[in-house]
């Protein structure tokens, strides 16, 4: 998502309403991935991440109540991959990801979108705006931070975790 | 597209079947899967008048994971069954897909004369320059150094298959280049195609992170095209033949009519319809 200095309320709150619900669909998507591919821990993360999110989604749903929140095309913002990682890309996943993974991913999340909203915040032209950027960012650096610490209870990953010894190529 | 039924309340995720895909994770595919759930929304279609047909292969998965008709067609025989599809049911918004080998080479023949026929719908190539299903092995539009598979040791060493400039000779109305790396430009592109009469041709890049992980990198690669779509076939011959892969967006826009037959009178008594096939 672009930081835009013409944001309304209901504009801000579209726009993190839907950052948010995508955000939950895609730690879901990467739990089930994960269950798929028998990796249960990053299985249970993804999970959490998504309870977590969906919380913060039904806050924001309230904050956008009695508001007539504007209809926002897929094209109108431009979170993916290449450019932002407000919403984690689907390259992000791996099947032999480690909590340790999990949680970077989550956080680098965070950080794209604490960074967003601050951005957003500086440039906001009404108070409302801003003040309400203000707490997104605020929200988003104390989530990181909590994830952070979290990791740091998990061991670094092995230089060569993604080895596979029983890779999928047809090696035969 | 003028047949479309719009159904606004409509979210994506009303749009997926609820099946939960088995491609790897890190795959294209689940970004195209979200583009066209995207697409669909922002069309506002009613998923009962939307169908979607696909070849063999990982990405031809895809009719099981949608919330609308769909069927997976014997290998690389989507776009005939689609076409059977639209031209008696043209109330339909039809929408074909699958991969890179399905599409380019078993199914190749078919490509080129959909494209030709020119008949109103969508035709969604998931292009990873390998068949993953089958573990690895080079397709029409892989490298000819690529020298990863068995099969081909050294590479193929063959010149790849350029789809684009065989649709635009073939006479495909709409070409167009999407990347799973960016699924709200993909969507962008899909509702385009949609909307656009005629044959539809999107070559979607839709990275192997299995058999292909240096695909990972195409989200560097991948640009928006600094050109507008063009009317002019000659013009689009000129920027596809210079194309380097990675542009992004609508490349051509035609303006063919589309193909659609006259429909025959629906038959009301079954003993009618005996009658044809009395020797």
């Amino acid at each position: 998502m672009n930081a835009s200095n013409s944001l309304s309320k209901a504009d801000l709150l579209a726009r993190t309403l839907t950052m948010l619900s995508e955000t939950v669909e895609r730690y879901d998507l990467f739990a089930d991935q994960m269950d798929v591919v028998n990796n249960p821990e990053a299985a249970t993360l993804f999970r959490w991440l998504s309870e977590k999110q969906g919380s913060r989604t039904q806050v924001v749903k309230k904050l956008s109540e009695g508001l007539t929140l504007p209809h926002i095309s897929p094209w109108d913002y431009d979170w993916d991959d290449a450019i932002n990682t407000e919403v984690p890309g689907h390259s992000s996943a791996h099947y032999m990801m480690t909590p340790y993974h999990t949680l970077s991913l989550a956080i680098d999340v965070e950080q794209s979108a604490a960074r967003l909203f601050s951005e957003i915040e500086q440039t906001a032209q009404t108070d409302e705006t801003k003040k309400l950027a203000h707490g997104f960012a605020r929200e988003a650096s104390e989530f990181r931070d909590y994830l952070e610490h979290k990791r740091s209870e998990h061991p670094l990953p092995e230089k060569d975790w993604d080895e596979d010894y029983d890779p999928p190529q047809l090696l035969e | 597209m003028d047949t479309v039924t719009q159904c606004p309340s409509l979210k994506p995720k009303d749009y997926k079947s609820g099946t939960k895909p088995v491609w790897c994770p890190g795959c294209g595919d689940y970004s195209v899967l979200l583009a066209i759930t995207k697409a669909m929304a922002e069309m506002s279609l009613s998923p009962e008048n939307v169908a979607l047909v696909s070849g063999i292969g990982c990405s031809s998965r895809l009719p099981a994971y949608l919330n609308v008709y769909g069927f997976h067609a014997v290998h690389g025989r989507a776009l005939p069954v689609a076409t059977g599809l639209k031209v008696s049911r043209p109330d339909l918004t039809v929408l074909a897909a699958g991969g890179d080998g399905d599409g380019f080479s078993i199914g190749g023949n078919h490509f080129m004369h959909a494209c030709r026929r020119n008949v109103d719908m969508t035709y969604i190539v998931m292009d990873n320059q390998v068949y993953g299903m089958t573990k690895g092995q080079a397709s029409p539009t892989t490298d000819p150094d690529w020298d990863k598979s068995k099969l081909t040791p050294g590479g193929t060493k063959i010149n790849p298959y350029y789809p684009l400039v065989i649709a635009l000779a073939s006479g495909a109305n709409f070409i167009a280049r999407a990347s799973s790396t960016d699924p709200n430009g993909a969507a962008k592109v899909l509702v385009d195609a949609m909307r656009h009469p005629g044959f539809s041709f999107v070559h979607m890049l839709s990275p192997c992170v299995t058999f292909r992980p240096e695909q990972k990198d195409w989200k560097k690669m991948v640009r928006s095209a600094p050109v507008e779509p063009t009317t002019d076939p000659a013009i689009a011959a000129k920027r596809l033949m210079t194309d380097d892969n990675f542009f992004l967006g609508t490349l051509y826009k035609g303006d063919r009519p589309a193909y659609q037959p006259e429909l025959k009178a629906t038959v009301d008594n079954i003993s009618e319809l005996d009658k044809g096939f009395i020797l």
